[in-house]
């Protein structure tokens, strides 16, 4: 029985190896012929497939004083500071980034403009909208704004406000000599469709 | 004579495994991608009508935060069975080829009507306003499907079913023709084409096996990311499923082709022992 056993075994083994060898070559025979191909479709999807690593812990965002440099910048698109402006009852989150989408969401952090304790130039942007910079055109010179972030509280001080054309970027200059904070919205205010203007809030760091 | 039926043999077993191959192949991927209900049926499993209802709501958004109007305007100017109209209407120009073309009166009108409630249009602003209009629409547009790979997309169906329904005939009668020859090779012992045929099944499904696994190591399949994240989802959904149904195919066609290959195994064993059986006898 056990000698039947063995010879069914044998016969069935011995036919499984024929088959995995077919399957061997027809894979090398593919690889041979179509590999470059595949290869490159495997690349092309993985382009576009993206790995998120949800165990990532996310570094809590600091500043060191002595170099006037955050440490752990913030994530694009995360939220990382509140905008309080008493004046005109502005308490709105403040993002990193200025897509669309942030933008719907509150207030953007330009990506090319220093952080609040850095000690040059932060540009923020917001909607004229109802809920975000409809009454903008009420602040006035000495008025505060105050920046809550993660890592230390700034207040500011405006001391300017300009009309500029939206291409007009030189308005909005980047430099570290001076901590200042431009604040931009679309004007007219009230208006409706597209705007070509931009109405700029220049504050300087108070304490 | 021997050596050469037994290299004949082979490559018909080559033969009859890559028909084998092919025809799963072609019968997956005709029954899910190439299948309009079957996507349609995936697109309601994944919310994607739902979903991009949302998705059309929040990019009219944008365009409301830098028109300067009032939110209110956009309330109730589209409906969730609006966009799954209108999607279906994209999936039937793609699948059937038909011409529809995707309305937005009705949003226009209703938009247009929120906004004369509010009493702000006036001659100076009209030409902005009805501007603004035509933007919420084209946003419609866009949002629901990048509508200007439609006609592409239809040209490409019909031309992978019409190879598809070739490679099928062909297929079908390679794989007739070599089982009749592997038979009649066969013909003074008759269970070694069920061995045959098992070694075929066999090596087919190990392949589909291989083939699955090949492209779950190389691809991450779940971090694919194509127009938004609610197409993205439909997406990874069909094709997760497309290669679970590869992989239930190679299961099945390998145990097949095992349970073939044992039928031999056991049909050899009897005949030994008949064999033996008659010599003793002698």
């Amino acid at each position: 029985m056990q000698n039947k056993l063995l010879q069914t075994l044998k016969a069935t083994i011995s036919s499984i190896i024929v088959a995995l060898f077919i399957t061997g070559l027809l894979i090398l025979v593919i690889n041979l012929f179509f590999g470059q191909e595949i290869g490159e479709i495997f690349s092309l999807v993985n382009k576009v497939s993206i790995t998120i690593d949800e165990n990532k812990e996310v570094a809590e965002t600091t500043i060191s004083k002595e170099e006037n440099k955050l440490i752990n910048y913030p994530e694009y698109g995360t939220q990382y500071a509140t905008i309080q402006i008493d004046k005109i009852d502005v308490n709105l989150p403040v993002y990193f980034g200025d897509t669309l989408e942030i933008l719907k969401k509150g207030v953007g952090h330009s990506s090319g403009s220093y952080f609040p304790g850095e000690g040059g130039s932060i540009i923020y942007m917001g909607h004229n909208s109802k809920k975000v910079f409809r009454r903008f055109g009420e602040l006035q010179i000495g008025n505060e704004i105050k920046v809550t972030t993660s890592y230390g509280d700034y207040t500011y001080k405006i001391y300017d406000m300009k009309l500029i054309k939206e291409t007009e970027t030189d308005k909005l200059p980047i430099q570290k000599e001076k901590e200042i904070l431009m604040i931009y919205t679309c004007y007219p205010f009230n208006n409706i469709g597209y705007t070509t203007q931009r109405y700029v809030v220049y504050a300087e760091l108070e304490k | 004579m021997k050596v050469l039926t037994n290299i004949i043999r082979f490559i018909l077993m080559v033969i009859i495994t890559i028909t084998i191959i092919t025809f799963s192949i072609i019968a997956i991927v005709s029954s899910t991608i190439l299948d309009k209900n079957y996507i349609i049926s995936k697109l309601e499993e994944t919310n994607f009508y739902e979903e991009t209802y949302k998705l059309v709501e929040s990019n009219f958004e944008n365009y409301i935060y830098q028109s300067g109007l009032d939110e209110t305007v956009l309330e109730n100017i589209c409906s969730q069975e609006k966009v799954k109209e209108d999607i279906n209407i994209i999936l039937s120009n793609i699948y059937d080829g038909t011409n529809q073309k995707i309305d937005t009166t009705v949003i226009a009108e209703n938009l247009n009507n929120n906004i004369d409630k509010l009493g702000i249009k006036t001659s100076k602003n009209a030409s902005a306003i009805d501007k603004f209009v035509d933007h919420i629409c084209e946003e419609y547009k866009d949002t629901l499907i990048h509508t200007s790979y439609e006609d592409n997309l239809n040209t490409a169906y019909n031309k992978i079913v019409k190879i598809g329904n070739q490679v099928t005939t062909m297929t079908i009668i390679t794989f007739i023709i070599a089982l009749v020859l592997i038979i009649i090779i066969s013909i003074k012992c008759a269970e070694k084409s069920v061995r045959n045929i098992g070694i075929s099944l066999f090596s087919a499904g190990t392949f589909n096996i291989i083939v699955n696994k090949i492209i779950l190591s190389k691809i991450n399949v779940d971090g694919i990311k194509i127009f938004n994240d609610t197409f993205s989802k439909s997406l990874v959904t069909i094709i997760q499923e497309v290669l679970s149904e590869v992989l239930k195919s190679g299961i099945i066609i390998m145990s097949l082709g095992l349970v073939f290959i044992i039928i031999y195994a056991i049909i050899q064993l009897f005949k030994k022992d008949k064999k033996k059986l008659q010599t003793e006898e002698k």
